[in-house]
């Protein structure tokens, strides 16, 4: 995940996992009312007389048995969970394949609450407890994850290994990109980088050790990925001037890169004046550039996907994300701006969702509001189409308001589109057993 | 105090304790009442008896770590004492800027592992935060390291500058990344002091759009109950009626008895009443309401003609099983080990739930099915043992259908062998339960699972899983799609795909 992307999302997440740091720190605590709570087996009592400590190191089978054994006593899934957490971790520093073998012979959901990722897991409520095992022994742990005995559970748990060697060993995680399914390269690459930022320098280390792959489509992708994660600020211009000059190549798009970067945070101002320096060739690459970098907080994110649409790169904003982009970033700016925004979006396929998701909440916050605004459209214009679909869209999710929505229906001229919005209308009535 | 970052360090602090609580076993302790109960003996055959090994009570014992949880505690206690300590004598530094970037560089050299709050740290941003709060946050992002250290300290100073000076100090502070650090502790300093309505209100004026938005959705989550009539007030003022819910939600069963005798308020405007009422969340609140008696829930969720109320028993027993399951006994994970079997969880849950198990039996015992059949779906088939066998491949299947997101496909495709496709009912649910699970299967699993659908044995299942993976890949990755639909040889899903449905 992104830098500031990370911020913003834990900024967001946070009332949430305040509220919810109760339920979640219950694995660490006893269970009071489980009858059979272990806690009873006496931790602190004195030692018995007779009995070496020293000879009685668990061995892979002590651990099994008590895995076993588990199943039989009271407990909640979290109080389980826990324990299952501590045991695996132990059990792997003596038997790090059978561990893993009986973690991936528990549920692979989250049961407490299905549905929902563990916030820090990668996808498996217990193969964190292979953190350290992961990281301490890395080489040993990859070759048994890859040796296929772990068929296809593999992929949790080579996504476990990043999350784990991308904090301890960056630069042995970006040296074996090519050992990755091609799915996992980006995770892997801004994994390690994610966890470099709070030390440039390293961040630094690793785009050399990309450089180091040569030219190449494939190398130069990795780049842009970690270099979209450099630090922001500072003056654009001689790093503009540094890419501009360059043939291209690895050097070339890290320079590229590394101006876009310094563009996260930069106004419309600045990002336009940027714009307006450079020659007509070079803006699609630069409109890129630009975007990558940034994410849901960053001011100029609508700005960025206004020059990439006006350099023509709709397969670049059909592809990367974009509207997940300004999903998120819609959730804190001002409705009134980004429905402004929404209105001059050209008419083509790929406009679309952008246009959906600028509106969505400056529709939804004020229906009559809304309605003016729709009224005041030429009838015909897709601006007009578009929001009368969505307006619909608001009324019966948000507000509940069938009759509003049917309004809003009938006022669609393009009777594809109406088609279209009719049928989010009955999956509406469907979900709610509403118009039987 | 409590925060997101505490629940990513009790991650980190379980190695930690495990590890103190392995140095309390390794000064062995005997257990407790000296020999195991029936069950775990039998989980654990000869354990107790052998010389030289561990039961599984020792081994146990050891991953429960009360010691170590007060010691951090402790040490918790002990590094709020000393943030109160330096907030109160420190010299405060003209360039707080310039002292905090020398402790943050200080503080990141211990590694993540190690890493602890620190005191001087969250004095610092204490002292910035009261003087000057739009500046300091707007440098708290000013790189990572900066957002490293606000990530780890501004919880603490937030509580504390809103327990020292109000929660106005914060007003400032709400724009940007960290704004809504700010607003949560603004908002729980609005609830813990009392403020009323109008005084809530008033900062409407006082603060961007955007930022009073930001500030009210913390309401729901930070008030008391006891300020439950000026929450309603703002909710109504702002007409926004999933505050409402949202709170009430939160307050449990006292919530909804609260929201209930709300919306019987005559007084209260019927067009915000309705939109309470109509909502999704309303439905599901009272879906959820296992406090409530049923027949309440069922009236108020407007199952009074017979076939609505049977629907409903459904919805409610997914809701009531959940809850149990959730709360008390793991018994999907004892059912998996084989420590219980369905009847008997069968029979714990109408215990439980012995309204819904007298009042419809075949709702509580289906959504039973389709908790334990992603567990172990040959011993689940037991529960539907004795109906016909066309409801019981048809109450299968519908479970199938729904269950098995996120789950070993393996344990999918075992389940689907114990079920028939012999109708085209069954056989339509069959590929809809493909469609549902595969592009979770996918994004999760990667090219594992790509290799797994490929490796399927020859019939309808290879067929369904080809086709629901072609699809699901279609839009990212042509060639694959081609590939995978190559690979199809069922006359009716070639057909299919060649549409486009």
């Amino acid at each position: 995940m992104k830098r500031v992307t990370r911020i913003a999302s834990h900024a967001a997440a946070a009332a949430v996992g305040i509220a919810l740091a109760g339920i979640a720190t219950r694995p660490a605590e006893p269970s009071a009312a489980a009858p059979g709570s272990l806690t009873s087996a006496g931790a602190l009592r004195e030692p018995q007389p007779g009995r070496n400590p020293a000879a009685r190191k668990p061995k892979a089978e002590d651990y099994r048995r008590a895995w076993l054994a588990l199943a039989a006593r009271d407990h909640n899934i979290l109080d389980r969970r826990g324990i299952q957490l501590g045991l695996l971790e132990k059990w792997a520093e003596v038997d790090l394949a059978g561990a893993l073998e009986a973690a991936l012979g528990e549920a692979w959901d989250n049961d407490f609450n299905p549905g929902f990722e563990v916030a820090g897991t990668s996808g498996h409520t217990l193969i964190e407890a292979f953190r350290k095992a992961f990281t301490e022994r890395p080489l040993e742990a990859w070759a048994l994850i890859t040796s296929g005995r772990f068929g296809v559970g593999t992929q949790i748990l080579r996504r476990q290994w990043l999350a784990s060697v991308a904090a301890s060993d960056g630069g042995l995680v970006v040296s074996m990109l090519r050992d990755l399914p091609p799915s996992l390269r980006e995770y892997a690459i801004n994994r390690t980088m994610g966890e470099a930022k709070v030390h440039p320098e390293r961040m630094h280390e690793i785009i050399a050790k990309l450089l180091a792959n040569g030219p190449g489509a494939e190398p130069e992708g990795w780049l842009r990925i970690a270099a979209a994660q450099l630090p922001d600020g500072g003056d654009p211009a001689p790093l503009r001037e540094q890419w501009a000059a360059l043939p291209a190549g690895a050097p070339r798009t890290l320079a590229l890169m590394t101006w876009g970067a310094s563009l996260r945070r930069a106004d419309e101002a600045t990002l336009r004046s940027e714009w307006e320096k450079i020659p007509a060739d070079h803006r699609g690459e630069a409109a890129k550039a630009m975007f990558l970098p940034m994410n849901a907080s960053s001011p100029g994110l609508t700005t960025a996907i206004g020059l990439a649409m006006q350099a023509g790169e709709w397969d670049f904003l059909a592809e990367d994300k974009a509207v997940d982009q300004l999903r998120f970033h819609a959730i804190n700016a001002d409705p009134l701006r980004l429905a402004e925004w929404a209105q001059d979006l050209p008419e083509r396929p790929e406009a679309v969702e952008f246009f959906h998701r600028a509106v969505d909440r400056y529709i939804g916050d004020d229906l009559p509001r809304a309605k003016d605004w729709l009224e005041a459209m030429e009838p015909g214009d897709w601006h007009r189409e578009r929001g009368l679909a969505e307006y619909s869209q608001q009324a019966l999710r948000r507000h509940q308001d069938p009759e509003a929505s049917r309004w809003a229906l009938d006022q669609i001229s393009d009777p594809a589109l109406k088609k279209t919005a009719e049928g989010w209308r009955r999956d509406w009535e469907k979900e709610t057993g509403q118009g039987r | 105090m409590t925060n997101p970052r505490r629940v990513l360090i009790t991650c980190l602090t379980h190695g930690t304790a495990l590890a103190a609580g392995w140095f309390a076993w390794s000064h062995w302790r005997a257990p407790a009442e000296g020999k195991p109960g029936p069950l775990e003996a039998a989980a654990m055959p000869g354990a107790a008896g052998k010389a030289g090994e561990l039961s599984a009570d020792e081994v146990l014992a050891s991953f429960n770590a009360p010691a170590e949880q007060n010691k951090d505690l402790k040490a918790e206690v002990e590094q709020n004492r000393e943030f109160d300590r330096l907030v109160a004598t420190m010299e405060v530094p003209a360039d707080l800027a310039a002292a905090l970037s020398k402790e943050i560089g200080d503080w990141l050299l211990d590694g993540k592992d190690q890493r602890k709050p620190s005191p001087m740290i969250m004095a610092l941003l204490y002292h910035w935060t009261i003087r000057d709060p739009v500046g300091m946050m707007k440098w708290a992002e000013s790189d990572g390291a900066t957002q490293e250290a606000m990530m780890w300290h501004s919880f603490q100073v937030f509580d504390k500058v809103v327990k020292d000076k109000g929660p106005g100090v914060l007003a400032g502070g709400l724009g940007g990344a960290f704004g809504s650090f700010a607003a949560h502790f603004m908002a729980q300093g609005l609830g813990g002091q009392g403020a009323d309505a109008a005084q809530v209100l008033a900062l409407k004026d006082t603060l961007p759009e955007d930022q009073w938005r930001r500030l009210r959705g913390q309401f729901e989550r930070t008030w008391p109950f006891q300020q439950k009539d000026t929450l309603a007030a703002v909710a109504i003022a702002e007409q926004q009626p999933e505050m409402l819910l949202e709170f009430a939600k939160k307050n449990g069963a006292e919530g909804m008895k609260w929201l209930r005798g709300l919306l019987a308020d005559q007084s209260l405007d019927a067009g915000f009443k309705g939109q309470v009422t109509g909502s999704t969340m309303w439905q599901d609140f009272v879906r959820s309401g296992t406090t409530m008696p049923l027949d309440e829930r069922v009236k108020l969720l407007g199952g009074d003609e017979q076939a609505q109320a049977r629907d409903l028993y459904g919805q409610l027993a997914e809701k009531d099983l959940s809850a149990i399951l959730k709360n008390g006994r793991d018994w999907r994970h004892a059912f998996r080990h084989g420590e219980a079997d369905a009847a008997e969880v069968l029979a714990a849950m109408a215990k439980e739930l012995p309204e819904l198990a007298g009042r419809a039996p075949e709702a509580l015992r289906n959504r039973l099915f389709l908790e334990l059949v992603e567990e172990d779906p040959e011993r689940a088939m037991t529960l539907l043992e004795g109906l016909p066998e066309a409801e019981k491949a048809q109450v299968a299947m519908q479970a199938a259908a729904r269950a098995f997101r996120n789950i070993d496909p393996n344990q999918f495709m075992a389940a689907l062998g114990k079920i028939p496709a012999d109708t085209p009912e069954l056989r339509d649910a069959r590929l809809e339960a493909w469609s549902h699970n595969t592009p979770r299967n996918h994004e999760r699993l990667g090219e594992d699972y790509i290799a797994w659908v490929r490796e399927l044995p020859p019939g309808l299942d290879r067929e369904m899983a080809l086709f629901s993976l072609a699809k699901t890949v279609q839009a990212r990755d042509r060639a694959l799609a081609t590939g995978l639909r190559g690979e199809l040889t069922d006359a009716s899903l070639k057909k299919r795909m060649e549409e486009g449905r």
